[in-house]
């Protein structure tokens, strides 16, 4: 019994295709260079990060088709998520799940114990709060470990710095290493691209993008019974020292997308932003921002976000050119439904191209492609790319946050580093955020605090 | 699509005009005589913000219908058959899609965060549990609810566990009992009386009146109630958004039913399909959707959530609440119609006349 209808019958023929290519190149895989995929021919993957879209992570890894891969080691702070993360994936790639007892560890050196489980060529998953990429990303390195991470990877100019820096070990040492910016993966984005560099829309003038939605990213204070440390890493969309702040945390895809379709990175932000409602709130997040980025051509992009509920809401990011337009994203991350059209009305008389439907999930092909990477040992490494948007994305959150303009190179030399001993922290750490007296913490000051983020 | 010829319609109409008989049936739910149905009426709840936010509900008088494609129906699929009848006990159902308008509002008052959670909890201290503020709504969704669609459109991208939790809160909210509809009640509804393929008729040149769809939705759903609405007065029933109706999905759902002749109130399998884990708790939706194909319109076609729909999301395990991104799909309200509520209705009337 066909247990389909019409149109998802299309959609599940198309994945299927989608899997026997994938698999086409399995057979390939064993004739390939055995350096960068096990002996065995069996990747190993250590997921480093438990919460939700690590494990998400994980599955996607243990999803790809190219070959034997499997889950031997996991890593956390908190017992409870670790313990989560392991049931669904259990429930959902038993066969791929190997992490005995002995090979769940919980605690900040946790990343160091999981990597261990792994050899030079099998592959760790980094996707703890972004604070800490620097200091696993310099393990994972030194054991020759290829490494999947959550975007952002940075939070600051210092830490942009130390990881750059790290990027460029990595690529000498030929470690394959994908980051979380999976619009990259998306074979319209990808289409769309081409395009543009054809000149379908001519050349790009303007972009804006809207990431606006109903409150995200707020806190309230911290309640009794976990640790400061703990609390600030669980909430960490709320702290800027752990997560980049929502700011970075959700814009960073839109700005990527868009400085890929213009073809560099911007070079300075001019932006504002503020707090409105904010309750019992006491996370460092602005409830709006409005951000103009300069591109070195002059041209702009307008990004514009808003965690407001009762407001407009919009998940979407624009390419105008001299000769027409593009839709980068319609409504979120995926389905992309790019298209490019003539002029500056989008409409379906004006429409050129849109990308057939349905497209397949790039949060799956950017595992598809790291793991091809892996096995055919092709060069590939998103780390250089993953920190300049980790960093313009830092960018526009300083302007607004201090009110300044930020350059380039402004945020990339600025001296603020949120959290500097992130390498040494442990359980009972002071965190690196402290609250004042009145119990909420250090918060933006825009025309005041013009150096620093608070 | 132009392939989907009225031609083939021909030799359906033969095999379509079976009988059917909208006062057939005596529901074993409704004892006694046959009740008069009652009006249709609007209901109006004020927001948290003051402004009043209506929609409107119309009776669907019961009735036997037969459900499901005939055989030789163009584009079918074989969990559409074998054809059975089914007796419908009469519900409300209302007459567009729940709104943006409406879904936001329930988002707002009932969304789960742990901050909100514990206040509402203080909140509460002293008031009946069956207050509204005791429901626990959706964690916040990723992204923007509204995907940028304006209030008037309808709400997209929740789970079915999301939108029965929205009919508890509209329960609470407007003290009448909401639901999702049943399959059955749906395509009955959907029928409209008719044993047509598309519930106006045969011709798919006319779907465009009625209903948006592949060839006329620019890929995008549009504002509810802008398409010609059926004979019972529904609008949207074909096209736009896919709705969740409150059965399980099983291929087999309707050899099962079949079983019993009529099928009385029949509320689908007990669980999903059993053929692997997911699929064992995988609602139906009906209707077809904006990007609908001519022969996912007709009235006997069924979806169900894939595992697809749920590729937008990133986090495992997946969100109990949103289907990011996940524009193609909303639901609709119903309510039951039992004695007591016709009763005070009739006696609401009596008293205006």
């Amino acid at each position: 019994m066909p247990e389909t209808t019409r149109k998802t019958t299309s959609r599940r023929e198309f994945l299927k295709n989608t899997g026997r290519i994938a698999a086409t190149s399995t057979l390939m895989a064993g004739l390939v260079s055995r350096a960068y995929a096990a002996p065995n021919n069996t990747i190993k993957v250590a997921l480093v990060g438990c919460g939700g879209r690590g494990t998400g992570a994980a599955s996607n890894a243990l999803s790809v088709k190219s070959g034997p891969i499997k889950l031997v080691a996991m890593a956390d702070v908190f017992e409870d998520r670790l313990a989560r993360s392991y049931k669904a994936l259990t429930k959902k790639h038993a066969a791929q799940v190997d992490v005995p007892e002995g090979r769940k560890f919980i605690g900040f050196d946790a990343y160091k114990k999981a990597m261990d489980c792994l050899d030079a060529g099998d592959v760790a998953i980094f996707a703890t709060p972004p604070a800490f990429r620097w200091v696993h990303f310099a393990y994972a390195i030194k054991k020759g470990i290829n490494v999947f991470m959550e975007k952002p990877i940075t939070v600051d100019g210092p830490s942009t710095r130390k990881f750059l820096k790290l990027a460029q070990e990595s690529v000498k040492k030929d470690l394959k290493v994908g980051v979380g910016l999976m619009v990259r993966h998306c074979r319209g984005r990808q289409e769309l691209k081409r395009r543009i560099e054809n000149g379908e829309i001519g050349d790009i003038v303007m972009m804006r993008a809207y990431r606006m939605g109903g409150r995200a990213a707020a806190v309230g204070p911290k309640p009794d019974g976990i640790s400061e440390i703990l609390y600030q890493i669980q909430k960490f969309h709320s702290f800027l020292w752990a997560s980049a702040g929502m700011y970075s945390d959700y814009y960073i895809h839109q700005i990527d997308e868009c400085s890929w379709m213009k073809g560099a990175w911007p070079v300075e932000a001019h932006a504002s932003g503020g707090r409105h409602y904010r309750g019992n709130y006491v996370d460092q997040n602005f409830d709006n921002y409005s951000v103009e980025y300069t591109y070195p051509d002059g041209t702009k992009l307008l990004y514009y976000g808003r965690a407001i509920s009762g407001c407009k809401g919009g998940f979407s990011s624009y390419a105008h050119g001299t000769k027409g337009s593009g839709v980068i994203s319609t409504r979120g991350h995926y389905p992309g439904k790019v298209r490019t059209y003539k002029g500056h009305n989008m409409t379906s008389e004006n429409l050129i191209w849109k990308v057939p439907q349905p497209e397949p999930n790039p949060y799956q092909l950017e595992w598809d492609d790291l793991i091809d990477a892996i096995r055919k040992d092709k060069p590939y490494n998103e780390a250089k790319r993953g920190a300049e948007a980790s960093l313009v994305s830092s960018m526009g959150r300083m302007a607004a946050h201090t009110g300044q303009i930020i350059t380039y190179d402004d945020i990339l030399n600025c001296e603020h580093e949120f959290a500097p001993d992130v390498d040494k922290l442990t359980m009972d750490s002071p965190a690196p955020l402290q609250a004042g007296p009145n119990g909420k913490y250090p918060v933006p000051q825009p025309g005041i605090l013009k150096q620093r983020e608070y | 699509m132009q392939s989907y010829s009225a031609v083939s319609y021909r030799v359906v109409k033969c095999v379509a005009l079976f009988a059917i008989s909208i006062a057939g049936c005596q529901p074993r739910n409704v004892p006694g005589e046959r009740p008069k149905l009652p009006g249709r009426y609007t209901e109006t709840i004020t927001a948290k913000s003051g402004e009043k936010i209506s929609f409107e509900m119309v009776p669907v008088p019961g009735g036997t219908f037969l459900m499901g494609s005939p055989e030789g129906e163009p584009g079918a699929e074989d969990n559409e058959r074998p054809q059975h009848k089914v007796c419908v006990a009469p519900f409300y159902l209302c007459t567009t899609e729940t709104t943006i308008e409406l879904f936001l509002e329930y988002y707002q008052e009932t969304m789960s965060t742990s901050q909100n959670a514990s206040y509402r909890q203080k909140k509460s201290t002293g008031r009946s549990r069956s207050d509204v503020d005791a429901i626990t709504g959706p964690t916040p969704v990723y992204g923007d609810l509204t995907m940028g669609y304006g209030k008037k459109h309808p709400a997209v991208g929740m789970t079915w566990h999301n939108a029965k939790t929205f009919c508890k809160w509209l329960s609470r909210k407007t003290g009448r009992e909401y639901r999702l509809p049943t399959e059955a009640e749906w395509e009955y509804a959907c029928r409209a009386g008719t044993t047509n393929i598309f519930g106006f008729g045969n011709d798919p040149k006319r779907l465009a009146d009625f209903a948006w769809y592949e060839a006329n939705s620019d890929g995008e759903p549009h504002e509810v109630a802008g398409k010609k609405p059926n004979a019972l007065g529904l609008y949207d029933m074909s096209g736009n958004v896919c709705e969740w109706v409150n059965d399980f999905y099983s291929p087999d759902a309707y050899r099962n039913a079949a079983k019993e002749s009529p099928a009385v109130n029949p509320r689908g399998p007990t669980t999903g399909s059993s053929q692997n884990a997911f699929y064992r708790q995988v609602h139906v939706a009906r209707g077809g959707d904006y990007t609908g194909l001519i022969e996912e319109l007709r009235c006997a076609a069924r979806f169900f959530e894939e595992t697809w729909w749920r590729d937008g999301d990133p986090q495992m395990p997946k969100s109990r609440w949103w289907l990011p991104q996940m524009d193609l799909i909303g639901f609709r309200i119903a309510s039951s119609i039992n004695p007591g509520m016709l009763k005070a209705q009739e006696k609401q009337n009596d008293g205006q006349k």
